[in-house]
């Protein structure tokens, strides 16, 4: 302690910049090698979204494919967020294949997800550098039993998948740049705010470690996954630049006839036994209830809400409460009856059919009575 | 049945529902449940084994953790609604 102090007067006699930060004799060298640190590493420019979602909001594979759309635009980021709440909750796009929707949603950016096949896992990090080279964001997903910094690191139970991505590399030591969009406990996301897209490196063999032990996993499960890493690359000019266009392509593409929500009522009879486990219902309420949250904050951002009228204010926030704690007490109660095991009576069922239906068309008619 | 026991049964279904949270001896009856773990899934499945334990429904307006803040008021509840119950018939 007592040197600690000698040095602070040291320096602070000294006056000089060189030894204001951090008090270390030390620092010479650190300063002489800042330049250099700086060159060593390829990186890509991603915002940190601190004010960004999480995984109560939106599923830890496609926050990370959000965050390396901002590469290309920092905007991007909520645009894709928006349209994945959209799509998800109303929507015709037959979800096929898990890319089919992500791609649909990047089309409107410009953009696109590109499948990689890499069979031989010594090629791995020469294809995420020639990418990076490329100025190419990537997606990795990998098992959470894979990646030594989650808790369900070698827990065979834990078949879960999340995505990471990859935005740059150092030229002289063996590390990769990664960004990780949550982290991992999936029984603390609810409870702990946690950032986004934290960047941090991890050493080639890291990598490859999360590589092999992920691929090992969707060898054994046929997965499409399988040897298989994407980049996000641009292809074109982006059909939506900025929000006001977002909010007309969101106006002239909702419908509410397409509610996801309602058919999960429709169907509820059918499948209460697959309502009962946490992880359906966590999912359900990500995209019915969490990502609603997002919808509502995106749509507030683009009609700037704050530049409404006090009246027209409470207006949007009343309902948009309303909107929230009606799905918020329908998810509750589907929940409920499936743990019941009770189905939904006729009443019921029309009653929270008719509800959704309502809500959805207020919701529109807000939106455009306070846009248009 | 009194106070007590509800709570004892309550106890039992929360500790067997709460992931954070492994050792309950020390946990008061008005510490937050979101502070042991508890959240609005977690909720409705305590819920639901309370119902079971105690031969009763919660109303769909009651299914609602945030007005459910701690043990003691889940406790209130129970006892509410067993005496409610009781005079009914």
């Amino acid at each position: 302690m007592l040197k600690i102090k000698l040095i602070i007067v040291k320096n602070l006699n000294d006056n000089s910049k060189k030894y204001c930060y951090p008090w270390s004799p030390f620092r010479d060298n650190w300063l002489k090698n800042k330049e250099e640190r700086c060159i060593m590493q390829k990186s890509l420019k991603i915002d940190i979204y601190k004010n960004g979602y999480n995984a109560s909001h939106i599923n830890c594979i496609d926050i990370p494919i959000a965050g390396a759309s901002g590469y290309y635009n920092y905007e991007n980021y909520f645009y894709y967020c928006f349209y994945y709440s959209m799509f998800t909750n109303w929507t015709n796009i037959k979800n096929d294949h898990w890319l089919t929707l992500r791609n649909e949603i990047l089309k409107k950016i410009g953009l696109t997800m590109v499948v990689n096949k890499i069979d031989d896992s010594s090629q791995l990090i020469s294809s995420i550098k020639s990418h990076i080279d490329n100025m190419q964001p990537l997606i990795l997903i990998a098992k959470y039993n894979s990646l030594f910094y989650s808790g369900s690191y070698l827990n065979i139970a834990d078949k879960g998948s999340h995505g990471i991505i990859i935005s740059g590399y150092d030229t002289e030591r063996p590390l990769i740049i990664i960004r990780e969009s949550v982290h991992i406990d999936n029984n603390l996301f609810s409870t702990v705010k946690v950032e986004a897209l934290t960047k941090f490196q991890i050493t080639d063999d890291l990598l490859l470690d999360i590589w092999n032990k992920t691929n090992i996993s969707y060898k054994e499960e046929n997965s499409l996954l399988y040897n298989t890493l994407y980049n996000i690359e641009k292809t074109g000019e982006p059909y939506i630049k900025n929000y006001k266009e977002l909010v007309d392509d969101f106006l002239n593409n909702f419908d509410p006839n397409c509610s996801k929500l309602a058919e999960v009522v429709n169907s509820f009879n059918d499948c209460i036994d697959n309502m009962k486990s946490y992880g359906s219902i966590e999912l359900l309420r990500r995209i019915f209830y969490g990502s609603i949250t997002v919808l509502f904050e995106i749509l507030g951002k683009a009609i700037q809400v704050e530049m409404l009228s006090e009246e027209n204010q409470n207006r949007f926030n009343i309902f948009k409460d309303e909107y929230k704690k009606f799905r918020y007490f329908l998810l509750s109660k589907l929940h409920a009856q499936a743990l019941r095991n009770k189905p939904l009576n006729i009443t019921q069922k029309e009653g929270f059919l008719e509800e959704i239906h309502t809500k959805d068309n207020e919701l529109i008619k807000l939106i455009k009575e306070f846009y248009c | 049945m009194n106070m007590n026991n509800i709570e004892t049964k309550i106890r039992a279904i929360i500790e067997e529902n709460a992931e954070m949270q492994k050792d309950f001896s020390h946990i008061t009856s008005d510490i937050d449940l979101k502070n042991i773990g508890i959240n609005s899934i977690t909720f409705i499945k305590i819920v639901v084994s309370i119902e079971t334990e105690f031969g009763i429904e919660f109303e769909d307006e009651d299914l609602d953790y945030n007005k459910f803040p701690n043990i003691k008021s889940l406790v209130n509840y129970v006892e509410d609604k067993t005496h409610n119950s009781k005079e009914s018939k």
